[in-house]
């Protein structure tokens, strides 16, 4: 038994070395033989990446939703309609009571003459309450609500206590779009993690794939270094490489992907927002949802080469 | 030291390769399997080396019973072996250094040991000056002696071989005994299978004879005077024109 201890005791001195130049050698290696057929890998790394790209686009859509017509842009607007026996002042004061709570911005008395005013201001209402009597529209209170953690709960809220107050005959809140705006942002959200999840297993099918084809034209070599006395973990190795650099290339032709999408898509919109005037600014694929697109994609190559090498390696013995 | 104790080999078709073999190689010894084609040479081999378990009995490396080894003591104890095939199973893709450097590689070496190790191994075999080619290149024989070196180069306690002069004439077949001879007169304890009887009547080695999976004698040739393979065992020694 003296070879095999004198070969221990070698391979323990430079033994953390050499593992780091294996790993070394095997990550070159496994680039070089992807590099060899540029197109199919190429073509692979596509279909990867145009996999990356659908969710994570998606994902930037919700968050430009809901950053130009979400919460925190628009305000929740609700009317206070007064009777007809308050005061302006009395009206006044209770504004500045609105104004106090903390969930309100901003409450505005609009008297009854003014309410007339803005009316008649309307096409096709001009004179016409001037051709009454008295003047039937009672003063009123405007608020906006400090929407932009607001949920539609905490808005019912609020129009039960403002009616409660004295001097309130009726409350009309303008709920709806609010609400439509939120449960398009929570429903594109789940479709974007949905999505994600599908195509997520789609890579880790396709890399496995991969990485099936290329254990099978090395199932001879395979089966050699087996013999030999191979482990399970050495033979793996070249295979999860490969795993790993498709994993990455496709998640850079992702973020290169999407960069691109983005400038068209960032002209297209600038073309519309120039036209209403007004001053929006989309939001971008920053530095570190490049990273996490990145490092997404390294490790589903990775689980997905783990997956499949560990299943199709243990089933080729020397026979 | 291979010891068999009652070794029986069913394969899943049915066929009884070995039945209740039983049989000791001391460490140092040089030794022949023999017995016509199917009589079960390649199966022993194969037990020895975990790529078939027994249906029965037990097989002793250096004392310790190895047919119980999980999945993963068996790289560890194949990393013991040399094995030499008939068809040497060499990579065609690489050249003839590379294929010699993959135990080392698989045993975790060092980059300048492994070529330090190679070149001896290779210079063993008289083939130092075609290790940048590929093994197709090569003339049988000299493909036979790349798998030698491959099989010798991490410096195994037994060297293994199945038909190792198969595919060769006579003349060749010699040469590749010698170079077992060689190996054998360093210390490695040596098995070969081959059905060549004409080839190891000229050796001085005992024979273990194979019929029909059973063990029917275990003998020295009759002309055979007592080999002398007493010496201990020397790790370094069949290198130590290289390594100086
Ligand atoms: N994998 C196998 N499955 C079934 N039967 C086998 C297998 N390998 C060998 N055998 C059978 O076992 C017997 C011994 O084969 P083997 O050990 O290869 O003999 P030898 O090497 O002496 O020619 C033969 O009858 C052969 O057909
Ligand atoms: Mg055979």
């Amino acid at each position: 038994m003296k070879p095999s201890v004198q070969a221990q005791s070698d391979t323990a001195q430079s033994g953390f070395m050499a593992w780091r130049q294996h790993h070394r050698s095997v990550a070159i290696e496994s680039l070089v033989r992807l590099a060899k057929h540029p197109l199919s890998s190429f073509v692979t790394m596509l279909v990867l990446a145009i996999a990356i790209t659908l969710p994570s686009s998606l994902n930037l859509v919700v968050r430009n939703l809901s950053h130009l017509l979400g919460p925190e842009s628009s305000t929740l607007q609700m009317s206070l309609y007064l009777s007809a026996n308050v005061t302006a002042s009395e009206a006044q004061q209770l504004a500045s009571q609105l104004q106090s709570w903390p969930e309100i911005n901003q409450a505005v008395y609009v008297s009854p003459s003014e309410a007339k005013q803005m009316f008649e201001q309307r096409e096709g209402f001009e004179g016409l309450i001037d051709s009454l009597p008295t003047n039937p529209l009672p003063g009123l209170i405007t608020l906006s609500v400090k929407s932009a953690t607001l949920s539609a709960e905490q808005a019912d809220n609020i129009e039960r206590k403002a009616i409660q107050l004295n001097g309130v005959a009726s409350v009309k809140m303008d709920l709806q779009w609010f609400q439509k705006i939120s449960a398009i942002v929570v429903l594109l959200n789940q479709l974007a993690t949905g999505l994600a999840i599908l195509l997520a297993t789609g890579v880790m099918l396709v890399v496995g794939n991969t990485i099936k084809l290329a254990i099978d034209s090395r199932r001879e070599e395979i089966i050699v270094i087996k013999l030999i006395g191979a482990t399970n973990a050495f033979i793996r190795r070249p295979f999860l490489y490969l795993g790993l650099w498709l994993g990455l290339g496709a998640a850079l032709l992702a973020v290169l992907l999407s960069k691109i999408s983005e400038y068209a898509l960032t002209y297209a919109v600038s073309s519309l927002i120039d036209a209403y005037g007004a001053n929006v600014t989309l939001l971008t694929l920053g530095l570190n949802d490049g990273l996490l697109l990145l490092a997404g994609g390294a490790s589903l190559g990775l689980a997905g080469a783990w997956l499949a090498a560990n299943h199709h390696i243990r089933s080729l013995e020397p026979q | 030291m291979i010891a068999f104790e009652q070794v029986t080999k069913c394969y899943a078709s049915g066929q009884e390769a070995l039945s209740e073999v039983s049989f000791s190689i001391k460490t140092g010894e040089m030794a022949f399997v023999t017995g016509h084609s199917g009589a079960g040479k390649s199966t022993l081999l194969k037990l020895m080396m975990l790529i078939e378990r027994p249906t029965k009995g037990h097989i002793l490396i250096n004392d310790v019973a190895v047919d119980g080894f999980s999945h993963r003591q068996i790289p560890l104890l194949r990393r013991k072996f040399g094995i030499v095939h008939q068809n040497h199973q060499l990579l065609s893709d690489r050249s003839v250094f590379d294929n010699v450097a993959l135990p080392l590689i698989i045993a975790g070496f060092a980059p300048r040991d492994v070529g330090r190790r190679v070149r001896a191994a290779l210079d063993k075999v008289n083939l130092l000056s075609k290790e940048k080619q590929l093994p197709e290149m090569l003339s049988g024989g000299e493909q036979q002696r790349v798998g030698i070196a491959r099989a010798v180069v991490n410096k195994p306690a037994f060297l293994i071989a199945d038909e190792p002069t198969g595919n060769l004439d006579p003349e060749l077949s010699t040469q590749i005994m010698q170079i077992f001879q060689d190996f054998n007169d360093v210390g490695v304890t040596v098995l070969v299978a081959t059905h060549d009887l004409a080839l190891l009547a000229r050796m001085p080695h005992r024979s273990l004879t194979l019929r029909e999976g059973k063990l029917i004698g275990s003998g020295l040739p009759s002309s055979s005077m007592h080999h002398s393979s007493a010496q201990p065992h020397d790790a370094d020694q069949p290198f130590v024109q290289v390594d100086i």
